[in-house]
């Protein structure tokens, strides 16, 4: 396992000092048994006489801890284990082997107490009825969690308004759009007040106005109330905008638990500069920061057809000079400096390009785990 | 959950249930007047047998009452979840439920009571207007016990078909499909349960297996308690093996449904 965080210490969001783990995760494993079939009717011959068993490790001796009010981006390719994860932190899955505790409960013994302290959000499956107003699915999610009247009433309240969809109470769930019924999911989930809330692709399907939206209000959520939020995701934007720490799972196994902005400059650590001229500029390839190999000249992209446009990678510590530089080739419209592409370095990650795992295997804090 | 919570949760599941089913009326009074359909045709054939001097061992009163109650009686003792279990399990829809404090069962449960209680408002206007046009031959003034011990029979009948169809969708924990178990079963079970001859019209020979099996106790034994000539006694011994197949169905579905879980392995979440 690789870590970039090297000291137990946990930055909290909005300030709030670290505490001791809310999940604790030693040594998590899981191991799927399938039924291997070969194609066509022979196969299927074979396969109902004699079934070839095989297994799968799916997560492989996970270890991590999550302290209160984290926002934690679970991330990996499909079949990485992110989601086997997952269902095990929610209590779906009964691990192979290893530890899993959350709030101090073992997740897979579903004790009710357990339960009605966690949720789970899966941006795929709806745990609302269909046919009549969400408000009826609130009124179960009332009883099956314990509520007082006054509490489900002032939760209510307080989460319709924050989502916007006081009107859309009592309208049947299956006349709402996909945006409208996330919100709703969102609010079913948190009427408990649950400590912990477990997001799977929590904005799949939505448009990006909703996306926005619903990002907004997880993050509003774990600001006033100190939810503890696991999310996996494939929408990188989701985790830019919710995680401060990314956990990154490839073959089952931990690949990298820290901070994305020290990930984004330990994988990419050059800037990137993209400065607009009145006129066409270039940028002589004998220039002192170019001929040092502190700056490359990056292909412009295709909105640029004039030349007007120079898109240029720099390393941190070159940054001042090339601002200062610039203004000397032309006039200046406009500058953006930015850090590279979060979702390009992810993919990097994923793909196992050599860079990316370079830069995290020749990180200092190899072998420690976030304990 | 304490039992009061559980009570809650399944009755606000009663209510929720109920108002789902009345958002399409019109497809409850047709699956009605499908489970009618069948009882009136076959009252009208069996009574035209008699009548044409069929040597039968029961009358035309037996016959028509039996039809006449058929249907409510099948009705309220069905079940109608195996496939739609097995399907949530296969689909990793069961999840949603096991992340919650409240078991998916309770869904299960609370859907048949609240369908049922729909379709007993469309089913009983038709029954009534069928025993209308039999009334003839239709004999109810049979002793209040009978219909006191009717009404325990069929609650325990509906108790079986529950836990057989717990029994039969946990199947999909294991199995990609159970459609073609669950097409044997509705055929075994519509063949020997009564619902479409009643059993007393089977050969000799089959009496005795038919008589203990317990799917008599589904559909058959609640209806001969109103309408066959058993003795107070027969009742309750009856009432008894009923109460053991049901104790049965309930642990071996409860079994399955258990081990099911721990095999859960919650694919596509």
């Amino acid at each position: 396992m690789v870590s970039a965080v090297r000291h137990p210490g946990i930055a909290m969001p909005g300030g709030r000092p670290a505490s001791s783990p809310i999940i604790t995760v030693r040594d998590l494993s899981k191991t799927y048994t399938f039924h291997r079939q070969a194609p066509g009717l022979r196969g299927a011959i074979r396969g109902a006489i004699r079934r070839q068993t095989e297994s799968r490790l799916a997560v492989d001796a996970l270890t991590f801890d999550i302290a209160p009010g984290e926002v934690v981006g679970l991330l990996g390719p499909n079949g990485a284990g992110k989601t086997t994860t997952l269902k095990m932190l929610t209590g779906l899955l009964d691990p192979t082997d290893g530890e899993v505790r959350v709030l101090g409960y073992r997740p897979f013994e579903r004790k009710t107490d357990y339960l009605r302290r966690i949720d789970l959000v899966m941006g795929q499956k709806t745990m609302l009825w269909w046919d009549v107003p969400a408000l009826e699915s609130f009124y179960l999610h009332k009883e099956m969690y314990g509520l007082s009247d006054a509490l489900f009433r002032e939760s209510l309240d307080e989460l319709a308004a924050l989502l916007e969809v006081e009107d859309l109470l009592q309208v049947p769930v299956r006349k709402l759009s996909l945006g409208e019924r996330m919100k709703m999911e969102l609010l079913a989930a948190l009427l408990h007040r649950p400590e912990v809330v477990f997001l799977d692709e929590p904005t799949i399907g939505l448009d990006v106005v909703a996306k926005d939206r619903v990002r907004a209000f997880l993050a509003g959520i774990n600001l006033q109330r100190g939810t503890t939020i696991l999310v996996t995701s494939h929408d990188m934007d989701d985790i830019e905008a919710l995680c401060s720490r990314v956990m990154i799972v490839n073959h089952g196994r931990m690949a990298y638990d820290g901070g994305l902005a020290d990930l984004v400059q330990r994988i990419q650590p050059r800037k990137r500069v993209r400065a607009t001229f009145a006129a066409p500029v270039t940028i002589a390839p004998d220039a002192a920061l170019v001929a040092d190999g502190l700056v490359r000249v990056l292909d412009p992209d295709e909105a640029d057809s004039g030349g007007n446009v120079l898109a240029l990678e720099v390393e941190r510590e070159a940054l001042g000079d090339l601002l200062s530089t610039l203004p000397r080739l032309g006039p200046l419209v406009d500058l953006a400096v930015a850090d590279a592409d979060v979702e390009e370095i992810i993919r990097d990650l994923f793909i196992g390009t050599a860079a990316a795992e370079s830069a995290i295997a020749g990180s200092p804090a190899v072998g420690e785990g976030r304990q | 959950m304490t039992l009061g919570e559980v009570f809650r949760v399944i009755r606000r599941l009663v209510v929720g249930g109920i108002a789902g089913s009345l958002a399409y009326p019109v497809d409850f009074v047709f699956y009605m007047l499908g489970t009618i359909i069948g009882p009136i045709i076959a009252a009208l054939v069996w009574r035209a047998a008699i009548a044409a001097g069929a040597d039968l061992p029961v009358d035309a009163q037996y016959i028509t009452t039996y039809f006449v109650l058929l249907s409510l009686v099948s009705m309220l003792s069905s079940a109608w979840l195996s496939m739609f279990m097995a399907d949530t399990i296969r689909d990793g829809r069961l999840n949603v439920w096991l992340a919650r404090p409240g078991s998916f069962l309770y869904e299960m449960a609370a859907n048949n009571i609240a369908e049922k209680a729909v379709k007993l408002v469309i089913l009983v206007p038709m029954i009534a207007i069928f025993a209308w046009f039999m009334r003839d031959s239709l004999t109810l003034g049979v002793a209040p016990w009978r219909w006191g011990a009717l009404l325990v029979s069929t609650l325990m009948a509906a108790l079986i078909f529950f836990w057989i169809d717990v029994a039969m969708g946990s199947l999909g924990f294991w199995l990609e499909d159970i459609s073609g178990l669950e097409w044997g079963r509705s055929l075994l079970t519509r063949l020997i349960t009564g619902q479409m001859i009643p059993l007393v019209l089977f050969p000799a020979w089959m009496q005795g297996f038919l008589h203990v099996q317990p799917f008599r106790y589904t559909v058959s034994f609640p209806l001969e308690i109103v309408v066959s000539n058993l003795s107070a006694q027969e009742v309750v011994t009856g009432l008894g093996v009923q109460a053991l197949w049901t104790a049965l169905f309930v642990i071996g579905g409860l079994s399955l449904w258990r081990r099911g879980l721990r095999s859960y392995a919650a694919v596509g979440a």
